[in-house]
């Protein structure tokens, strides 16, 4: 048997010479088919790899010794079609189809994965539309045994009109293919399988074929166990991703998660408050006293913003490590790709375009890279109304506040109250989408989406530990950053005063251009029941970011009493009465009423930053406008309902 | 009957939202509509996502996760290994 091959390249990345014209065989597959473990179960290890003459794709060479015949044993680069257009597929359709016949190897055999047949035996039926060798090296035969799948192999090799057979070069299990590359080899050409002639260009219709002939092949060789045996994943399944327990579950996981996180962060967040109100308070005012700036404007600065502000904000670092450990978990085992279904469920019923939960779902971590996800969407007019319902997906940063107020009015049911700003957060995004769609948005399409779910894992250590950890030190990062510029910001425009008799940095908080800009504003927010100084401050600092509520109630609140540092209960002290103050006693009300506020209102200067550079200036205005629209009719509701109840 | 192949397109325009559901509606094999799904991205008739859920992953803009601000997010420490939710859609041509 003679053969050619293509000319070797004089270089040194080329995958070693012509190895003395011996019969050539192509092991083809699937990238992950098990190829390479087979070629080098079958030489030993002994492979030359290099670039292949002319490209940058890799490809294994070696000979080996299959009983009394000597051949020439090729590696190609894995391929699902051999019309695929990676530099991978390209390469191995060139050798396989593209060159002259007498360059072609002179038997392929196609390495073809048990438990996942039709992927590998669709090569299969590209390569048998020529008059080519094939033997089919059928991996992976336990795993797929172990999911209820019997190959009968005669009765395959029948239908595909070469011979299967059954390897497994994990155990150095390949005997039988030795034997059957060598038949094949002395064999004549198998004659091409017939195919109904086809438009050249038509691909779809070619796949199509191909498929068929490969479902037909397998129709009578395969069994695949009548759903007898089910994985774990699918016997869970069932219940996760069902249209009625799939959401209850979701529900019920999600109410844990904040229960859990509410309750036993608790006990850590008073301990670290009370180390910033007492000892970090202490030693920096003794460091100022030492060097003789105790009561300076520097001072000031340092222990009513850096340490009160920034410091009240850090308490919550506990509480946001489990948070996110928890939710770390839930992905790391694969139950958030469930809540997926159950989001795209509600997605599609409420006719939303189905790509548009993806940011939506990104959202609620960081409505930042929501926005950009936003990209993923080909229509201009999903993506659009898309980026204009991510602000309203509940991100990590408003969890501080929610907390913070959930503890100070309802403490025993915290972890319920979160859980329920979450879930309005996510009727705010389906009701104010519907608004869009029946409005703007009227032609938009419902587009459907499929996912293809991972099985279920036990969460590894290290991954959930990353995952945590990497948003910590995001939280943190935003804490000791923008925070840090909002408190001194917040600082300088409280040490301004606006009445005479003080001066710059010695003026009580009342008397600041902080207060009267935020007292001018919080005539606005009067109807709402929250309209009181500190609160329309932290409201006007949480454009920035919602991290910085807590840090400027925190800031503002210490500043009143310039001796002291704040302590947690101090500052849950402080809101409590002036949610009471400006709300004639229906305090419930106001404060659900201000929590509704801040879900719905512009996220932060960061958000507005992407959304600028998505969807341009005029519809980054219209969406502040939308938020603050939806935000204030929605707390106006609210708080005028609950004060009557 | 129709092809395996136009089957399980039938069924990403219908109802169907997992592959397990897909499956269920064109009462092909798992593989069958796996290698189904393979070749229908192949040809461009649906697109493929990865799913980062909650995580923020992808054009992360100002994120503080995001490695230009000097976070590790995207890198292989901080992605790690865990399971992979890929969402798969018809693709709309222009």
């Amino acid at each position: 048997m003679t053969r050619t091959v293509p000319a070797p390249s004089c270089h040194g990345d080329a995958p070693a010479a012509v190895l003395g014209g011996l019969p050539t065989v192509a092991l083809v597959g699937s990238p992950n088919s098990g190829k390479s473990t087979l070629f080098n179960s079958l030489t030993g290890r002994s492979r030359t790899v290099g670039n292949w003459p002319g490209t940058t794709v890799e490809v294994g060479r070696a000979r080996w010794q299959a009983g009394d015949a000597e051949l020439e044993l090729l590696d190609l680069p894995g391929a699902s079609s051999l019309d695929g257009e990676s530099p991978d597929e390209q390469l191995t359709r060139q050798l396989l189809r593209d060159v002259p016949d007498l360059q072609r190897p002179d038997l392929c055999v196609v390495v073809a994965d048990a438990a996942h047949l039709a992927r590998g035996l669709y090569l299969v039926a590209e390569l048998r539309e020529e008059t080519g060798r094939v033997v089919v090296a059928l991996t992976m035969r336990d795993v797929a045994a172990s999911r209820g799948i019997e190959i009968d192999v005669d009765a395959l090799g029948r239908a595909l009109g070469a011979t299967v057979v059954p390897i497994d070069p994990r155990q150095r299990q390949v005997e039988g293919l030795a034997t059957a590359c060598r038949e094949a080899l002395a064999a004549p050409r198998p004659p091409a399988r017939s195919v109904s002639p086809l438009a050249d260009d038509d691909e779809f219709a070619a796949a199509e074929e191909r498929l068929s002939w490969v479902d037909a092949a397998t129709g009578t060789a395969v069994r695949a166990g009548d759903g007898a045996v089910r994985t774990l994943s699918d016997k869970v399944d069932r219940w996760a991703t069902s249209p009625v327990a799939g959401p209850l579950l979701f529900l019920a996981v999600m109410w844990a998660v904040f229960q859990v996180t509410t309750t036993v962060a608790a006990p850590l967040q008073n301990l670290l408050g009370s180390l910033f109100s007492g000892p970090v308070t202490s030693l920096v005012q003794g460091a100022f006293g030492l060097v003789g700036l105790r009561g300076s404007a520097l001072d000031l600065f340092v222990v009513n913003g850096l340490v009160a502000g920034v410091g009240m904000l850090l308490t919550f670092v506990p509480l946001m490590a489990l948070v996110f450990t928890l939710l770390a978990l839930l992905e790391d085992s694969g139950y958030m790709a469930r809540g997926a279904v159950v989001t795209d469920r509600l997605m599609r019923r409420i006719g939303l375009p189905g790509k548009a939960f993806l940011p939506l779902v990104v959202g609620f971590g960081c409505n930042v890279p929501a926005i950009s996800a936003t990209r993923i969407m080909g229509d201009a007019r999903h993506r659009l109304m898309t980026a204009l319902l991510v602000p309203f997906t509940s991100c990590s940063a408003r969890l501080t506040v929610y907390v913070l107020l959930s503890a100070t009015f309802f403490p025993d049911h915290a972890g319920s109250a979160v859980f329920v700003l979450y879930l309005m957060s996510i009727l705010v995004v389906v009701g104010v989408g519907l608004g869009l769609r029946s409005t703007l948005w009227r032609s938009v399409g419902g587009e459907r989406l499929v996912l293809d779910l991972p099985p279920y894992q036990r969460p590894t250590l290290h991954v959930t530990v990353a995952v945590a950890k990497m948003r910590v030190v995001a939280f943190l990062r935003e804490a000791t950053g923008l925070i840090v510029a909002t408190v001194a910001a917040v600082w300088a425009l409280q040490a301004v005063p606006v009445r005479g008799g003080a001066s710059f940095g010695h003026v009580a908080p009342a008397d600041s251009l902080f207060a009267a800009v935020c007292r001018a504003v919080a005539v606005v927010f009067a109807p709402l029941g929250f309209g009181d100084w500190h609160t329309t401050g932290a409201l006007l600092t949480g454009f920035v970011a919602k991290e910085a509520v807590i840090s400027s109630w925190a800031q503002t609140y210490a500043a009143a009493d310039p001796t002291a540092g704040l302590a947690p209960d101090q500052l849950q002290s402080a809101v409590s009465g002036a949610f009471h103050a400006s709300s004639g006693g229906a305090t419930s009300a106001a404060v659900w009423a201000f929590l509704v506020f801040l879900l719905a209102y512009t996220p932060c200067v960061a958000t507005l930053g992407a959304q600028r550079r998505e969807i341009g200036l005029r519809w980054t205005a219209f969406s502040v406008a939308l938020s603050l629209g939806v935000a204030y009719v929605l707390a106006l509701a609210v708080f005028q309902v609950g004060r009557l109840l | 009957m129709s092809s395996p192949l136009r089957a399980v397109l039938d069924a990403f325009a219908a109802d169907a939202h997992s592959l397990a559901e897909v499956q269920q509606a064109t009462g092909l094999r798992a593989d069958v509509v796996e290698s189904a799904v393979e070749q229908l991205v192949r040809l461009g008739r649906l697109d493929r996502e990865q799913v980062g859920a909650g995580c923020t992953t992808g054009g992360c803009g100002g994120c503080g996760s995001s490695p230009d601000a000097g976070g590790s997010c995207g890198s292989a420490h901080s992605a790690g290994s865990g399971p992979v939710l890929v969402a798969l859609s018809i693709r709309r041509t222009a």
